[in-house]
């Protein structure tokens, strides 16, 4: 063999022109999704077929599940980097408790308190960002403890009591009143998916961070910091996290005790059941709105054809637990 | 003459007690390929990760084009344009050829990154090289030299002017490794200043302009132009080492190839090319080779662990066809890393007992006092009583590696299969070691050591087959080899034709 080839050196083709074929039909994941949502919203459409398929409908799925969409987005910030928090539901309590409180103590203003709730919800990253990324704590222990800990402020703070009265009514127009059709607080997680889809794919931070999650040591050896990148992770979700306790005490009018329990784990399955089918196991923004979506119709759909709670939460875990495997399945080939 | 790219001298660097860098030296010049050679604990690693910031040298100098710079972290020898290739493909799998050249150094547009342009300026550079690569192709579906390559085409989108190759064929068959020599002498024609460092003396001897060989963290020889040749490479890191200490052979036991011997005919696989071994019972067989030339698979096999693609396994006319029959037909293997294949925090006892849990229980309940009298024999055997109430992780690395013995003692095997017994053992440590082979062998056990260290082979074996690239490529009992023969057949020197 020629050590100077005259010639370009081709690799070799990985896989033959129709096995390409097939895989390339089989991995054009975002077709297989469009199809898995009509499929979906066929079927309820043929069952309900004067109220499910909706503007009416539809919007208030949408407006309903931004808290949802909103988290979603960050938890797939923090798993992309190969992290894990499981604080960012008792952040949310907090933020939530000191945006009331600010307004009903203290008398700020609803944006001054906003604000604050948003950078409550930072703090509570950096914390978790620090601990991971400089301290090297693992994070599914780390975020637990300072969820317990922001769990533990929250309680001090309010005394484990409602807090319902000196809340201004344009604190609650956050979540009800329209502009253009939607709610603020919606418009304003439409835009974190936004930016959320341009800053993974189009900018170098989105790669530092998918590369962060792929291979930690690749990362340091161009030079650049895995903790820094880390840290960014972590308080993209505590901002975001901080956001999701206005909009919560924002929908309900008030604070009430425990307010984040329940939001811990549908974002998780959202982002899983989104990177399963979409990604093909790999966590994007792109993967995470399909999942939030597929969730959030089928929810609604069996929720109006008065299914139970607890049949909604079996059929919900079926579905997850059935793509996650699929998932494995197909990237062990 | 080129110019000087870059002069390290008297680099120290010093690990507690253990002087690893002593003074060592080295010049690299633009347009010019250096070798860096030496065993290994020569002190290479530690020179490649003081020259590119991953670890900060005690004392020395380092100037790179004339001017002295100092290096403390990665970032600082990548300002320095000192860009190393880590012999493990250390790169983002799951992404594309372009996302991984243009990592850390991406082509941007108002702060966006310029997708496009990226792709265009990764198929350029890579064409620049004389290579066609689809540049959006994932680099987990390429083959490994082109996955070496694209991190080639990283270092040269990072701008640098001198590169660091630690080991860049590892593992890889030959047309893989023509293919990334190939591209090593494009970059040389480019003016890179470039410090090759390997093991494969054919290699060396192809691609290298000058060779600098390393032992006990100085520089011992260096080699300019025609003076690089298999002999002075063989003998410069072979002569640098005192003639040990050889006990007294132990006397071969005629009977011992008589019956029931372990047998691999005509074994393939990913690395394996139509292998045959046999070792009999009472017999010590060394298999030399360096990493990557195929002796893990040909471990993994023999224990059950990795089907061949072709070829049989037998024990005493029994076929072994896997894990479990291999341990019903009582071959035994103990991995390289001690680490993986004990318990650290538990004690001595327990580890012992591990890979013989089946047979210490009595109806699935394990007592401690039961372990203890199964153990005795072992313990007394191998001398472990001193230690038998430690904790694994306490022990040095030869007791370890005695335990682990003892543990595949345990469980009544006929044959040992042990990868690299004594790496990391002192010499006190590894004597014993080998002492307590060779009455294992002596009471019938067959043994198969695998190892890159010709000292020990010589040392421990009665017989040796020597693997380069997949294939047996010689076959001596222990009077008829050397080391230097040894040396020069697992590195290929004999054959310096092959890749010219």
């Amino acid at each position: 063999m020629s050590t100077m080839p005259t010639t370009p050196v081709s690799a070799p083709p990985v896989t033959s022109d129709t096995r390409a074929r097939v895989k390339r039909i089989v991995t054009n994941r975002p077709a297989i999704a469009v199809l898995f949502l009509l499929l979906l919203v066929g079927y309820f459409s043929l069952r309900l077929p004067d109220t499910y398929l909706t503007a009416e409908n539809l919007k208030s799925v949408l407006t309903q599940q931004s808290t949802l969409l909103a988290l979603a987005m960050g938890v797939t910030f923090v798993l992309v980097i190969g992290e894990f928090d499981l604080s960012f539901a008792s952040t949310l309590g907090l933020a939530g408790a000191c945006s009331v409180l600010l307004m009903s103590s203290d008398g700020v203003s609803p944006l001054v308190a906003g604000v604050a709730a948003i950078a409550v919800g930072g703090a509570v990253g950096v914390v978790n960002g620090v601990a991971v990324a400089w301290g090297r704590a693992p994070a599914f222990i780390a975020t637990l403890a300072a969820g317990s800990a922001a769990v533990g402020i929250e309680q001090l703070l309010t005394d484990n009591e409602t807090i319902a009265d000196g809340i201004p009514n344009s604190y609650l127009d956050f979540t009800l009143k329209e502009y253009v059709g939607l709610p603020l607080s919606t418009w304003l997680t439409l835009l974190i998916v936004v930016v959320a889809v341009v800053v993974m794919s189009y900018t170098t931070f989105g790669r530092r961070l998918r590369a962060t999650g792929l291979n930690p040591t690749a990362v340091t050896l161009a030079g650049i910091s895995v903790s820094w990148v880390r840290l960014a992770a972590f308080v993209a979700l505590g901002l975001i996290a901080g956001l999701a306790g206005v909009m919560v005490t924002s929908q309900g009018g008030s604070y009430f005790p425990n307010s984040g329990a329940g939001l811990l784990l549908p974002p998780y399955s959202a982002v899983f059941l989104g990177a399963a089918v979409v990604g093909r196991g790999r966590f994007s923004p792109g993967a995470t709105v399909f999942g939030v979506a597929f969730i959030a119709l089928l929810e609604r759909g069996l929720t109006m054809l008065d299914q139970k709670a607890a049949v909604i939460q079996l059929i919900e875990g079926v579905v997850l637990l059935a793509a996650v495997v699929l998932a494995r399945q197909e990237r062990k080939q | 003459m080129s110019a000087v790219a870059l002069h390290a001298d008297g680099v120290v660097k010093r690990y507690g007690d253990a002087v690893v860098l002593d003074g060592a030296r080295i010049d690299l010049a633009d347009g010019r390929v250096d070798g860096l050679i030496g065993r290994n604990g020569a002190g290479k690693s530690t020179l490649v990760n003081v020259l590119t910031g991953r670890v900060a040298a005690d004392a020395g100098t380092i100037a790179v084009h004339g001017v002295p710079v100092t290096l403390r972290t990665p970032a600082d020898a990548l300002a320095a344009r000192i860009v190393a290739v880590p012999q493990e493909l250390v790169m983002p799998m799951d992404m594309t050829v372009t996302e991984v050249v243009t990592f850390g150094a991406e082509p941007r547009r108002a702060g966006f990154l310029a997708l496009r342009r990226a792709d265009r300026l990764v198929r350029e550079l890579l064409a620049s090289l004389g290579l066609d690569l689809d540049v959006r192709a994932r680099v987990r579906d390429l083959p490994v030299s082109w996955q070496k390559i694209v991190l080639l085409a990283q270092a040269l989108h990072r701008d640098a002017r001198i590169l660091i190759l630690d080991e860049p064929t590892a593992a890889m068959n030959a047309e893989d490794c023509d293919r990334v020599l190939a591209v090593v002498r494009r970059l040389r024609e480019r003016g890179l200043a470039i410090l090759y460092i390997s093991h494969r003396f054919d290699e060396v001897e192809a691609v290298c302009d000058r060779v600098t060989a390393m032992a006990d963290g100085r520089v011992i020889d260096v080699m300019d132009g025609d003076e690089v040749t298999h002999e002075r490479l063989v003998s410069s890191i072979t002569g640098s080492e005192v003639a040990p200490d050889r006990p007294a052979r132990r006397v071969r036991r005629v009977e011992a190839l008589s019956a029931g011997s372990l047998c691999a005919e005509g074994l393939e696989g990913d690395r394996l090319d139509r292998v045959d071994l046999d070792v009999g019972r009472g017999e010590i067989v060394g298999v030399a080779g360096l990493p990557g030339s195929g002796v893990e698979e040909l471990f993994a096999q023999l224990s059950g662990r990795a089907k061949p693609s072709a070829g049989t396994i037998t024990v005493n006319g029994e076929a072994l066809t896997g894990a479990a029959s291999a341990k019903r037909l009582g071959v035994s293997f103990l991995p390289a890393s001690r680490a993986s294949a004990s318990l650290p925090t538990e004690p001595v006892l327990e580890n012992l007992a591990l890979p013989a849990l089946s047979m210490m229980g009595r109806h699935g309940f394990l007592t401690a006092a039961a372990t203890r009298r199964r153990a005795a024999d072992v313990v007394d055997r191998l001398s472990l009583q001193p230690v038998a109430e430690r904790r694994m992780g306490q022990l040095s690395g030869g007791n370890q590696q005695r335990v682990l013995v003892g543990a595949k003692l345990l469980g009544s095997p006929r044959f040992l299969l042990l990868e690299d017994p004594t790496v990391g053992v002192d010499v006190a440590a590894r004597a014993e070691l080998h002492a307590l082979l060779w009455s294992l062998a002596d009471d019938g056990f067959g043994c198969v050591v695998g190892s890159s260290d010709p000292e020990e082979l010589l040392e421990l074996c009665d017989r040796i087959v020597v693997f380069r690239r997949g294939r047996v490529v010689e076959r001596w009992t222990a009077d008829e080899a050397t080391e230097h023969a040894l040396v020069g057949a697992m590195t290929g020197s004999g054959e310096r034709t092959a890749v010219q």
